[in-house]
């Protein structure tokens, strides 16, 4: 029958999908999905342990998500936000409404919102990490360290946020959530710079690369190799600053932008 | 056209013109009777539903099933995904159209046995008219839904009705009823890529030389609605997409496939748990192919490209689009 064939010829399709978008044997994936503007992050371990940081404001997310598997189940070994505004929350929902996440990590910042009661609701039952600053995170070899908790005093959301820094044998990526002057001040740059081994190949740039999330005395301590930025197409905050794009060029830093790429993937060995 | 014809789509387009002119704006293009039909009730229900089948299918999965079969449009929660169905042309698939009232109008009949049996057709006229209604009473349905009765009708009493007259009329009728719509690109966009199909199918699949397989089928079908789209495509959203026919082609064999299984998923989802889990990585696997193709398709460089058709050579183009129907194909 034509439809029985149709259907070999889909799950044919299906499984060749899944191949090309898993990672290659042996290598860690590290995507900035292109969630418009907004921020998500996506790793996936040598065995096929899946890390989320940050949702972004729409399932674009679940979307990036979803290709990783063979069909419609979804597991997530760990999940982190970054901090609760709306444009790093929204799709964390959704993957927590669909998947089953084994654990979340969040700060637990105090702020009112109906998404980060709809979070919180989410999250019952997940076995939730509250970190500290130095805190250590595994999954199946690649390490996730707690650089710092954000301010959870300051009005400012964005000095909560979450700052990892993600690190695979020699490579390091400086996920700093939207982190603005305050916040960026508080980090310890030597403590910093101890911990990575040689390069940092990725900085993505805080607060989808906006004057405020660059602090230089951080920033000019840090051996930079790849700059991404996570923001919109014509995003109606004047994101990126000329200022990020111009220093970033002078530190000679590889500049990559979701606006104009789309998903940004990495891999390392 | 007979005197008598003449006489009747003359008054009727005059009433049109009359009813669009009274009660709209036209440098708004707002009227003043808005048909505003689900109820809360209704809504309701479906975001239940809906919520449903979000735990059982991924995005952007979920909201095309939900677009194709019930006609709610949730891609805002996709946006970057919505764009890419802009750029490959594929945009109409996730709408509730004519084809999904035929399917079911067809599927009613399968199920009763005779097309023949007054009752059957008033049967399938009330469910596809209930359909019609669940999926949010969109112009470019209620067009389908009188077309396709008055079709069925005309078989039953023996008579081909001239297809271009039935188009043009359940036209007319609509306007009358509800002058907004004549300002809606989907009731526009669907009007014109019907004509376009009532036109140009014969000739365009005979050029291809014969309907020989499925996708040549669908080749032609996307070529012939698309001669009188893409021009007021362009003219409104300054946009053309160049790999619409070839993307249209590869996918739209699936759409039949999945609004049927889709029914059934949902049908699953409200009454069985376990079924429709069972179901779920079925209904995948067409979608993920509409998906995966399409994300493919809009990494193209040239996928889409800006062009903007200004309205003189839009008419012009019509002009002699029609021009050159009549002296070929019409004699």
């Amino acid at each position: 029958m034509a439809v029985v064939k149709q259907f070999i010829f889909l799950v044919a399709f299906c499984y060749a999908r899944f191949l090309y978008y898993s990672a290659p044997y042996g290598m860690v994936k590290l995507a900035f999905v292109d969630v418009d503007q907004g921020d998500a992050i996506y790793m996936q371990t040598v065995n096929g342990k899946k890390i989320i940081v940050d949702g972004g404001p729409n399932f674009e997310v679940d979307a990036y998500v979803s290709k990783h598997f063979l069909t419609t189940d979804c597991t997530i070994d760990l999940l982190i936000l970054s901090h609760p505004h709306f444009d790093h929350l929204a799709g964390l929902i959704r993957v927590l409404e669909r998947c089953v996440v084994s654990a979340v990590v969040y700060n637990q910042t105090q702020y009112e919102s109906k998404e980060y009661a709809d979070f919180k609701t989410a999250i019952k039952g997940v076995k939730a990490i509250v970190p500290k600053q130095g805190d250590l995170l595994t999954v199946d070899g690649v390490v996730l360290k707690v650089v710092s908790v954000g301010l959870q005093n300051d009005s400012n959301l964005n000095n909560a946020s979450l700052v990892l820094l993600v690190k695979s044998g020699t490579y390091e990526v400086l996920l700093t959530g939207d982190l603005e002057f305050a916040g960026l001040k508080e980090i310890d740059s030597l403590e910093l710079t101890k911990y990575i081994a040689g390069e940092l190949e990725v900085y993505k740039a805080a607060h989808h690369g906006s004057r405020n999330g660059l602090y230089m005395p951080l920033v000019d301590q840090l051996d930079l190799q790849t700059c991404v930025i996570s923001l919109g197409k014509n995003n109606k905050y004047g994101h990126p600053s000329p200022d990020v794009i111009n220093y970033f060029n002078s530190r000679k830093c590889k500049i990559f932008r979701t606006d104009l790429f789309g998903s940004i993937e990495f891999l390392f060995e | 056209m007979a005197n008598r014809q003449l006489i009747i789509y003359g008054t009727l387009t005059l009433l049109a013109l009359v009813r669009i002119v009274s009660s709209c704006n036209l440098s708004t293009q707002k009227c003043t009777t808005e048909a505003a039909v689900a109820s809360n009730f209704l809504r309701t229900q479906k975001s239940d539903l809906e919520h449903k089948i979000f735990a059982l299918l991924p995005s952007p999965h979920a909201e095309l099933l939900v677009g194709m079969t019930i006609g709610d449009d949730l891609f805002k929660n996709v946006p970057i995904f919505k764009q890419k169905l802009k750029d490959t042309g594929t945009i109409h698939v996730v709408v509730v159209s004519g084809f999904n009232i035929s399917l079911v109008f067809g599927l009613v009949i399968k199920m009763l046995g005779s097309a023949y049996l007054k009752r059957n057709l008033l049967f399938a006229f009330c469910i596809t008219f209930f359909y019609a209604l669940i999926s949010g009473f969109e112009p470019p349905v209620i067009r389908a839904w009188i077309m396709g009765s008055l079709i069925a009708l005309g078989k039953y009493y023996g008579r081909k009705l001239p297809i271009v007259q039935v188009l043009v009329f359940s036209g007319l009728v609509l306007v009358l009823f509800n002058p907004s719509y004549f300002f809606s690109f989907s009731f526009q966009l669907s009007f014109l890529a019907t004509l376009s199909l009532i036109l140009f199918s014969e000739p365009i699949s005979g050029a291809l030389g014969g309907a020989k397989n499925l996708l040549l089928t669908d080749l032609s079908s996307t070529l012939a609605a698309q001669i009188l789209v893409w021009p007021y495509i362009s003219y409104q959203f300054k946009t053309v997409s160049l790999v619409s026919p070839l993307v249209n082609m590869l996918v739209l064999w699936t759409v039949p496939l999945a609004t049927v299984i889709g029914g059934l998923f949902i049908f699953a989802v409200i009454v069985s748990q376990s079924l429709s889990v069972l179901i779920a990585p079925i209904i995948f696997l067409p979608l993920d192919y509409f998906v995966t193709l399409i994300d493919m398709f809009s990494k193209l460089e040239f996928a889409s490209i800006d062009f903007t058709i200004r309205l003189p050579v839009l008419v012009f183009y019509y002009i002699v689009i029609g021009f050159v129907y009549f002296k070929k194909w019409r004699l």
